[in-house]
């Protein structure tokens, strides 16, 4: 086994105010109520305030990840923002320069390669996979991937939109705010690596969730065919993961945690049934954690993942499969052995 | 492989862009299942579309309810200023290079994301895709750099926010951009070609973004005018820019003939992106 990658480290930075689903509910003006707790399990999520933005999200994620990291600024030599939204000032969109750049310059760094990649609730999975390969081939020692979703400005508009149940805007009531980030470095170690990265983009159903950026009202909109999008995630999803598990030669018995993209309860608890239909039983936990944070896009894998070390619950050698289903139809699977960084997180 | 394809009367970097994938895979006699990774380097999504990545979309138009996506291709919105073409073909080389993937594609383009919605968008609507594939007998890519240089940051902007005409989007560049550009580029050109043991005169080709206005012809401080694919016209090509100009000179075989052919790419940021190709000899 040749020259591969880990995650060293790893950051979120999460908003302060809570907005509960409740309140949510309340401000609809539809006949029925949605029960969207009970539909998503989602009690309150975090929004953005006090001129937190894209920006503010990712630097304080950076930030919290430096603390764990044993690579400083100046050592990081590749960065790569991978968030959906680039909103900075308010809800003026930045295209460019990157957000990549900012963030270099923000902390100091001369000499690192920055650019940003965009792949929906997929993009910081899609990070790890890219500068993982600029890691395996030896053209950097260690890769920054960071992402800041300020998305809640698509709640908000769609609790103006929402005049049914049937809105294709309903989905945009489970999202929340968080900024994450996650240091790659390269490792000879077989005992704390990313085993395999492997995504499909089944481009069929690439207008099955469209979010834009409105005409009508500030910020954005998402437009989602819920059970549609589900549907095709669960007819292809089996196959995909079962072949990035026989490439990496690893079992699904071997997985210790599942962390698949955070939509709804509902929607995780049906995918476990699909995967133990397919797979058998399922020993590893399924890890879910949009209770309190919500959907919150490209980051939430990274936000699980942190939950799990700060409450102690992973310890080194677990092996975890993180599970990305996102607007696309993105899905794929990033399969990793946790090392020592798990003696580092909640002490 | 090179194809370009042209709005038309249906606006829009999708249409344009899906139909420079579609002519692209017909010259190279291959469907786009057999392309194991696909980037979009257009940096404008039609309508300020953010989500799925715009270039699922272009995968999405190669297919259909009868020919279904089987999934084979993996697909991502890539973007660095001025330069994402090469940090694309950087990294589609590296995962052919690692065997991960046999053939991977770059798309690129400019559509105005809502018409009469802008300022200070000049671009010419233009869409490009190039095919890449594990080169035979040793040619290829065979080298890459990148500088970016923040303290230029605030010389070149593009974003969109909402006054009163709603949703617009402002492009402003500062005079001084284009000299900015050009210095970073000779910075990292002299320290690239040293690590690569070439002198400037080993240069056979160079093909430039097109993009600041006149940069292509200011590399002329660097490399003979003859060297330079350097596209006059009337049209302001952005994305596409590098992709058009390789087209150029793989039509009247300038790309053949030349031994080294360096790619240069600057933009925002200020980032400057440089890549080698070889034909052995």
């Amino acid at each position: 086994m040749g020259q591969g990658s880990f995650i060293e480290s790893l950051g979120v930075y999460i908003p302060e105010k809570r907005v509960s689903t409740a309140s949510i509910e309340d401000h609809l003006r539809i006949s029925r109520p949605l029960k969207l707790e009970v539909l998503t399990g989602i009690n309150e999520r975090r929004e953005c305030s006090g001129g937190e933005d894209s920006v503010k999200l990712a630097e304080g994620a950076v930030t919290d990840c430096l603390k764990y990291s044993r690579v400083s600024p100046d050592d990081i030599e590749m960065i790569i923002y991978c968030g959906i939204s680039k909103y900075r000032v308010g809800l003026t969109y930045v295209y460019e320069p990157d957000i990549s750049l900012l963030i270099k310059q923000k902390f100091g760094n001369l000499h690192a390669i920055t650019f940003d990649i965009s792949n929906a609730c997929a993009g910081m999975l899609t990070g790890i996979h890219v500068g993982s390969d600029f890691i395996e081939r030896g053209v950097v020692k260690n890769c920054l991937v960071v992402s800041g979703e300020y998305i809640t400005n698509l709640c908000r508009n769609a609790m103006q939109n929402i005049k049914t149940a049937l809105s294709s805007e309903v989905a945009s009531l489970t999202i929340g705010d968080a900024g994450g980030a996650l240091m790659l470095c390269k490792t000879d170690s077989e005992e704390e690596r990313i085993h395999i990265s492997r995504f499909a983009t089944l481009g069929t159903y690439s207008d099955l969730c469209i979010g834009y950026q409105s005409r009508k009202q500030a910020g954005g909109i998402m437009e989602t065919q819920m059970k549609k999008i589900h549907e095709a995630s669960m007819k292809h999803a089996p196959a995909i993961v079962e072949a990035a598990l026989t490439e990496a030669g690893i079992s699904m018995g071997q997985i210790d945690y599942l962390i698949p993209h955070q939509t709804s309860k509902l929607a995780i608890r049906e995918g476990y049934k699909h995967f133990s239909a397919h797979f058998g039983e399922i020993r590893g936990e399924v890890v879910i954690n949009l209770e309190k944070y919500g959907n919150t896009a490209s980051t939430s894998h990274v936000l699980a993942l942190y939950g799990l070390l700060t409450e102690k619950q992973i310890k080194k050698g677990d092996t975890i499969m993180m599970i990305a289903f996102a607007s696309g139809l993105v899905i794929g699977v990033t399969i990793f052995t946790m090392g020592k960084i798990s003696d580092r997180y909640g002490n | 492989m090179v194809s370009r394809g042209i709005p038309g009367l249906r606006h829009g970097y999708l249409h344009a862009g899906s139909k420079a994938i579609k002519q692209c895979l017909v010259k190279a006699g291959i469907a786009l299942d057999e392309v194991g990774m696909l980037i979009n380097s257009g940096v404008y999504p039609d309508k300020h579309i953010q989500e799925p990545a715009f270039a699922s979309m272009l995968q999405g138009k190669q297919y259909s309810k009868r020919v279904p996506d089987t999934g084979r291709t993996f697909s991502f919105d890539l973007h660095i200023g001025g330069g994402s073409l090469l940090m694309a073909f950087r990294i589609i080389t590296g995962f052919i290079e690692s065997g991960k993937i046999g053939k991977g594609m770059v798309v690129a383009g400019d559509a105005e994301p809502l018409r009469g919605q802008s300022s200070g968008y000049f671009f010419s609507d233009e869409a490009v895709a190039i095919l890449l594939e594990k080169g035979r007998s040793g040619e290829g890519f065979v080298g890459f750099c990148h500088g970016s240089f923040p303290a230029n940051i605030h010389e070149y902007s593009s974003v969109t926010d909402y006054g009163s005409e709603g949703l617009y989007l402002h492009i402003k560049q500062k005079d001084i951009f284009l000299e900015s550009c050009l210095s970073h580029s000779g910075e990292l050109i002299g320290d690239f070609l040293k690590k690569e043991d070439l002198t400037l005169e080993e240069i056979d080709l160079v093909i430039p973004s097109q993009h600041p206005v006149d940069f292509a012809r200011g590399l002329t401080r660097f490399f003979p005018e003859e060297k330079l694919v350097i596209l006059d016209g009337d049209e302001i090509l952005y994305s596409a820019g590098p992709g058009i100009a390789l087209e150029n000179a793989l039509s009247d075989q300038r790309f053949k003939e030349a031994a080294y052919i360096l790619f240069i790419s600057a933009g925002a940021g200020i980032s400057v992106n440089l890549a080698l190709y070889r034909h052995p000899r």
